[in-house]
């Protein structure tokens, strides 16, 4: 090999370790540079997540005041007027006594109807009860409409879980139960509380008609199951529907105790 | 009968070791387009072994079959990276190469070099191209908006290996013909350079074959 060839050979040599240097370089480049944009949208997931939870947040706490304020209404001005409406009614001449009964009986069911539905609306009512009591209590309310045959299952020891997540748990249930009478066409709904260590489980089923939640437009029920996910999305449980069309419908919320 | 083959050098180890790393991760390979790995790495294998065997007991030239295997490695290369290009300018350069060069490397041998010549010009262009490639691959990585973790991408791993092995090889390939005809130790040194890249070149498509077990894992 003349100096000629060595000369061109260190050449090969160098231009072959610059080459490689170069391409390790951009990959070297390549990592730092991905590693950094995955943490920056990370964070930024994060901010939106956080801002999402607070809008929904906000949403709910709006709702509960309304929903209150319309409780309280029920509670102290119709419920008043029909009050005295009764006592009125007591006070008429016996003249027409069968029309009179019906007439107070009717005005009684009016007033007990109400109370349970002021019950049912008010949060600190479903916060004195506990969940599992609300529940029960709704399902009975619907079971005496005599439209409905309704059964609640407890499964496992049961406990109390923070205030905030039982009343949007209540709150999931009652749109669910919502949703049954509404549109499933069902004759029962069951309940089912599974008080697992680790998870809340709550299902709630019926044997209605059933819906494709694929194809449901949001003027049916659609605005309804969005508001399901929301609620559950803000308290960080999971909410699975699962309904074949003439087979019912089931509502499976889990949620992972902290 | 002793065979002067063997021993086999670390290369083609390499070589038979990220043909069996497909083998074992085939149930995770399946699905993606790396499964024509398993394939292409037997063909790899295959071609090394005979092209030793032609040249080391039959003292017969092989440059014939590497000027068939390396552009079909080339195109297998894009073929892979083909599904991992969301820019235009990805797609259509690998469309564009995978019908293109397959025509200019028939006229080459049938015009130009001869199919029993080592054919030099495709390794210049293919080498070029193959950096190209691997660099549309990084800005695929390097634009994307969603959340991805390099090291958890077959197609990073693969990617940087044949950058790293193409851009050594850059060099030497563009001296190739003046080496070749006028110094008889320009085959050792590409030998070596080669024997080394490659080495570098199987490793990254072995750990990018291990990295989509974890990518699995991860997303389960």
């Amino acid at each position: 090999m003349g100096p000629k060839g060595e000369e061109i050979k260190v050449t090969i040599i160098y231009l072959t370790l610059g080459f490689i240097l170069f391409a390790l370089f951009i990959i070297l480049f390549i990592i730092i540079y991905r590693l950094r944009l995955n943490h920056h949208l990370k964070e930024k997931l994060a901010m939106e997540m956080h801002f999402k939870q607070a809008i929904l947040q906000t949403q709910i706490e709006i709702q509960e005041q309304t929903l209150k304020t319309i409780s309280q209404e029920i509670h102290d001005n119709i419920g008043q007027v029909l009050s005295l409406a009764k006592l009125n009614l007591n006070t008429l001449l016996p003249n027409e006594t069968e029309k009179l009964n019906d007439t107070k009986q009717l005005v009684s069911k009016a007033i007990n109807d109400l109370r349970d539905l002021s019950r049912s609306l008010h949060g600190d009512r479903i916060a004195e009860l506990g969940l599992q009591d609300s529940i029960a209590n709704e399902l009975k309310i619907l079971q005496n409409t005599g439209q409905f045959q309704t059964k609640l299952y407890i499964v496992g020891e049961s406990y109390k879980l923070e205030p905030q997540k039982e009343m949007v748990i209540f709150r999931i249930m009652q749109e669910a139960v919502n949703n049954v009478v509404k549109h499933a066409k069902a004759g029962h709904i069951d309940i089912r509380i599974l008080y697992r260590e680790d998870i809340f489980d709550l299902s709630i089923a019926d044997d209605g008609v059933g819906f494709n939640k694929d194809t449901i437009s949001p003027e049916k029920t659609g605005i309804g199951l969005h508001s399901m996910q929301n609620r559950a999305a803000l308290i960080g449980a999971e909410l699975t529907i699962n309904s074949i069309a003439g087979n019912g419908t089931e509502i499976n919320l889990k949620l992972k105790r902290a | 009968m002793q065979l002067v083959m063997f021993p086999l050098p670390a290369n083609i180890y390499t070589e038979i070791g990220a043909f069996l790393t497909s083998v074992i991760c085939w149930n995770h390979i399946k699905s993606s387009r790396l499964r024509w790995l398993v394939p292409f790495l037997f063909l790899i294998v295959f071609v090394e072994l005979s092209g030793r065997y032609i040249r080391k007991e039959l003292h017969e030239p092989n440059a014939w079959l590497y000027n068939i295997s390396i552009p079909f490695e080339y195109m297998f290369y894009v073929f892979l990276f083909v599904p991992f290009y969301n820019k235009k300018i990805g797609k259509s350069a690998s469309q564009f190469f995978l019908i293109a060069f397959p025509i200019w490397v028939v006229l080459n041998i049938v015009f130009v070099q001869g199919f029993y010549n080592f054919n030099t010009n495709f390794l210049k262009i293919g080498s070029f191209c193959m950096i190209f490639f691997c660099f549309l691959v990084f800005l695929e990585l390097l634009l994307s908006e969603e959340m991805i973790n390099p090291f958890k991408q077959p197609i990073f791993w693969i990617a940087s290996g044949l950058f790293i092995f193409n851009a050594g090889e850059f060099s030497y390939n563009t001296f190739a013909d003046t080496m070749m005809k006028k110094w008889s130790y320009g085959k050792s040194l590409f030998g070596q350079i080669n024997n080394n890249l490659i080495f570098v070149l199987y490793i990254s498509i072995i750990i990018g074959i291990t990295s989509s077990i974890w990518g699995q894992k991860e997303k389960k």
